[in-house]
């Protein structure tokens, strides 16, 4: 735990790449079969014939992805202490068998939490991209980090 | 009775679509391969964090949710008359909007998901609606854990 990065280590602008993961048909089916058994995530020949025109992950599944590269990557190097939303959440492109995803942050804002002094908000970009570098999905979303000072013991204010 | 496809759906009706009940091996088995911060791991580090216990990624909550919607949606195909046709008629999600983790959701928690249908509008492409979902997780205090406003494409009534 010694060298976490704290809510005062981030600004504006600071755009992070980080990880690397191999989907696989096997893992979109497991995950559709518990989460989100629609049959476009199930069966291949099925959802040739649809909209999506082949087998495809879960948005869900996408998010999960995001969220494992971004754990390693982000917020289990930092003192992040959750998030307490997400503004909004697009899928663009279907994501499917041997894509290989990374993920990409930017920090567009940072405030001090109003009602917590120890800790600080950054809203921040997020994306997931394909090996095409196409972004299938991005959203908007808040992170709490614990500050390295509370501001009651003379923090830097912003 | 309100239905799935974009004539037959009564928006404003409040849906229950059913409950889970979060066990150990429910949060840390999503946590380990999607979610692997430590207040969704391990007990004592969650009692220790801003959530007060071993609290489930707010990401799982959206995915339970989903299917819970999707099982919900099976059930009234199979009243339809036309299975495969009505089933065909389904498509993907663009995106969601607005979604707000506001209580954790801690292990022992029985949730509970509803779903109310706010819009029915024309999509860019013909011959598909784009409906708008509120959904919503409710714990067994009658607190919402969760709630997030979901974009879904549904196929229009199609000429025999």
């Amino acid at each position: 735990m010694a060298d976490l990065l704290h809510w005062e280590d981030f600004e504006v602008g600071q755009v992070f790449d980080y990880g690397s993961y191999t989907v696989t048909e096997e893992e979109i089916v497991a995950f559709a079969e518990e989460y989100d058994p629609q049959r476009f995530h199930l069966d291949d020949a099925y959802a040739r014939t649809t909209i999506l025109g082949g087998i495809c992950a879960s948005g869900w599944h996408s998010a999960g992805i995001w969220m494992r590269l971004f754990s390693d990557g982000y917020a289990n190097r930092a003192a992040s202490l959750g998030s307490p939303g997400v503004d909004e959440i697009r899928w663009f492109k279907p994501v499917r068998p041997g894509d290989v995803l990374t993920g990409r942050s930017e920090i567009l804002a940072r405030r001090a939490s109003n009602s917590r002094p120890d800790l600080g908000l950054n809203t921040m970009k997020h994306q997931l991209l394909n090996a095409a570098g196409e972004v299938v999905m991005e959203m908007h979303s808040t992170q709490m980090l614990r500050r390295r000072t509370a501001l009651a013991t003379g923090g830097e204010r912003v | 009775m309100t239905g799935l496809l974009p004539e037959d759906i009564e928006t404003g009706e409040r849906i229950r679509l059913g409950e889970t009940h979060l066990t150990r091996d429910l949060i840390v088995g999503f946590a380990a391969k999607f979610d692997p911060q430590p207040f969704h791991l391990d007990e004592e580090a969650g009692r220790n964090s801003l959530f007060k216990g071993l609290a489930a990624s707010g990401w799982q909550l959206c995915a339970l949710w989903m299917g819970h919607y999707v099982r919900w949606r099976e059930g009234i195909i199979q009243s339809y008359p036309d299975p495969e046709g009505v089933r065909a008629r389904l498509g993907p999600s663009p995106g969601q909007r607005n979604i707000r983790w506001m209580k954790p959701a801690l292990m022992g928690d029985t949730l509970a998901f509803y779903a109310t249908r706010t819009a029915v509008e024309d999509w860019k492409k013909p011959g598909w609606a784009l409906t708008t979902v509120l959904s919503e997780i409710v714990n067994q205090r009658g607190e919402t854990a969760c709630s997030f406003e979901g974009l879904g494409l549904v196929r229009k009534r199609q000429d025999p």
